[in-house]
């Protein structure tokens, strides 16, 4: 009997070691995508963090949209696997995915696109307050902060590269003019897994800066959906399917279409600004960057 | 007279302590003098070493920054990579963080495993590819047999293909020093880096240029390419050349190979006008003003793509 029992706990012991954990024992925050693959899904449309376990170690794409949710992240990762974070992928330079680095690196080595080390650096000039003034947001995002340096990124590629990580493959797309000076969509052709960046958000409008472009973006959508994956995880916003590329495809024609009739009316910028409406869209979050999707629509019919 | 002793030390003190402080083992000792490695190595700048014996054998290299070593190429056998390991080790305590190829043979890859993990190795598309076509499955129990030493080393052999392939352009940021890698098509392997620094002005170009050595081309090579790479390697206007094969040198060696594959391809193309067959031409062409260079018994492979490359194939 007492074998018996031994034999029993022992097994039982086994199978806690060997099964894997269930997203939730990692927090809210985590969804499980795939085996090995998860993310740490921003809340409130803050952005996302992929996790991404291989038998040489731990590949992350963003390290969180600030230092408290890197240390979570660190925290799930942990759980996950004894391994390290040998690379740490970013989809774009803004400080709202690349704040964290110092949190994983070192020992993770940091992947951007070319241009990326360039524009936090910019970023940090620009607005060299930010980290204070964040730190100083909360007790906890204050201890988050605690060993802050800017990590930049090691490698920069161009156009396209590939990372080999134990069993898993990393194809690294540079997608222009669709976000950031910088932007990164990853793809993992075997587990059908993208991580499509901030070109596509989900159930918001996006951001406009002067350098991107709605035909870019619509060519990085386009490039992105013949990937033909099973699973979207967007720089910001709930994972999905290409559903979201779609859903944004739909969204710029019927932007691109009403623009270009108030435009070919002779109306002038400020005044589509003013007028235009998007009804369907009502649900939307971040209507205040409306007026800069609309620029961009004006822009794209110009043909500038 | 204790009391000016005892300052005294206690100024040289903070003096040493001072030194020790300011300067840290990684860059005091990353001007070490060559000699303290061993034979075979050569001090190209400060923090850049290169390990090349002789004319011929393969040319590995470490350059050390402030964040760790990045390795161009793992050496030529893993003798020589144990040696180059233990060069790292008197210069710093980092790790080696990446590991660059210039090409993907086996005399600069094959030991990969000395130095990765921890090392990221990096090289151009294709060269996983290229390195799994050229893998003997036996090499590493043909190598055990040739020494005590090399069958302690390679039997802990594990076959490493780079974990990051690039396309075209790649940028590694490590410390304080910046390397850029350069693909360069059809000039040697399937998947050829040069690597570039340009603060130091040294470039690490592969093997499509060596020292005085008729180099052993593979039939996908290509004289224009091969042309076009030199150009943009001299374009950068290096201070140091480091070749594949051979001793740190500079950049006259493209002016000696564009003059060389030049010559040959115009004996080649007037033979070949002549009506003279591949065959026939690789039995008859001299290069009695290259007759010292190296490598002598790989002049035909050398006729063989001059050949192609003047047929446009």
């Amino acid at each position: 009997m007492k074998i018996k029992f031994s034999a029993a706990l022992f097994a039982a012991v086994l199978w806690f070691i060997a099964a894997p954990l269930a997203a939730q024992d990692l927090g809210p925050q985590i969804k499980k995508i795939k085996d090995g693959i998860y993310v740490y899904v921003g809340k409130n449309l803050n952005s996302n963090c992929g996790i991404v376990l291989t038998q040489e170690g731990v590949v992350l794409i963003d390290s969180g949209h600030n230092p408290t949710d890197s240390r979570a992240i660190r925290d799930a990762v942990k759980k996950l696997t004894p391994m390290p974070v040998r690379f740490l992928i970013d989809t774009e330079p803004h400080p709202d995915h690349t704040t964290g680095h110092f949190i994983f690196s070192p020992p993770a080595t940091i992947i951007a696109a070319a241009g990326a080390g360039e524009s936090m650096k910019a970023r940090d000039k620009a607005d060299p307050d930010r980290n204070r003034k964040l730190a100083e947001s909360s007790p906890e995002m204050r201890a988050a902060f605690e060993g802050y340096g800017m990590v930049l990124p090691h490698v920069e590629y161009r156009d396209k590269m590939t990372l080999h990580v134990g069993e898993r493959t990393f194809e690294l797309y540079y997608m222009k003019n669709v976000h950031s000076e910088a932007d990164s969509a990853v793809w993992l052709p075997r587990e059908r897994v993208l991580f499509s960046a901030s070109a596509i958000v989900v159930e918001q409008f996006n951001i406009f800066r002067p350098n991107v472009n709605i035909p870019d973006i619509l060519a990085a959508a386009k490039m992105m959906k013949a990937l033909n994956p099973e699973f979207v995880i967007p720089g910001h916003g709930i994972p999905g399917t290409t559903k979201i590329f779609d859903d944004s495809e739909r969204y710029y024609a019927l932007l691109l279409e009403r623009v270009g009739k108030m435009a070919r009316e002779g109306k002038s910028l400020d005044q589509i600004q003013k007028e235009l409406k998007m009804p369907e869209y009502d649900g939307w979050a971040t209507k205040e960057r409306f007026a800069g999707n609309v620029e961009a629509a004006y822009r794209a019919v110009q043909g500038k | 007279m204790r009391f000016k002793l005892f300052t005294a030390c206690t100024a040289l003190s903070c003096v040493l302590f001072a030194v020790g402080c300011s300067t840290g083992k990684p860059t005091a000792s990353a001007s070490l003098p060559t000699q303290d490695f061993g034979p075979g190595f050569h001090k190209v700048k400060d923090g850049i070493y290169t390990f090349a014996p002789d004319q011929t054998t393969t040319t590995c290299s470490m350059v050390v920054t402030n964040e760790g070593v990045v390795m161009i190429d793992s050496c030529n056998n893993s003798v020589d990579s144990k040696k180059m390991l233990a060069a790292v080790k008197k210069v710093t305590d980092k790790p080696v963080r990446f590991l660059v190829d210039t090409e993907v043979h086996n005399d600069h890859t094959w030991n990969h495993f000395v130095f990765s993990p921890p090392a990221v190795v990096v090289n151009a598309q294709g060269a996983a590819e290229g390195m799994k076509k050229g893998l003997d499955p036996k090499r590493a129990e043909t190598l055990a047999k040739q020494s005590p030493e090399t069958a302690e080393i390679v039997k802990n052999y594990k076959f490493i293909p780079p974990h990051i392939e690039y396309n075209n352009r790649m940028t590694i940021q490590l410390g304080e020093r910046t390397f850029e890698l350069i693909y360069l098509k059809n000039v040697h392997s399937e998947a050829d880096t040069v690597i570039w620094l340009p603060k130091e002005r040294v470039l690490f170009a592969g093997s499509a240029a060596n020292v005085r050595t008729m180099i052993n081309l593979r039939p996908h090579v290509r004289f224009p390419d091969v042309l076009a790479g030199y150009k943009v390697m001299r374009a950068l206007n290096p201070e140091i050349v480091v070749p594949g094969h051979g001793q740190p040198t500079t950049a006259k060696i493209f002016d000696e190979y564009e003059g060389f594959y030049t010559l040959l391809m115009k004996r080649v193309g007037e033979m070949a006008a002549q009506g003279k067959s591949l065959e026939q031409i690789k039995k008859e062409l001299k290069m009695p003003e290259y007759a010292d260079w190296a490598g002598q018994d790989r002049l035909g492979a050398n006729i063989d793509v001059a050949y192609s490359s003047l047929k446009g194939k």
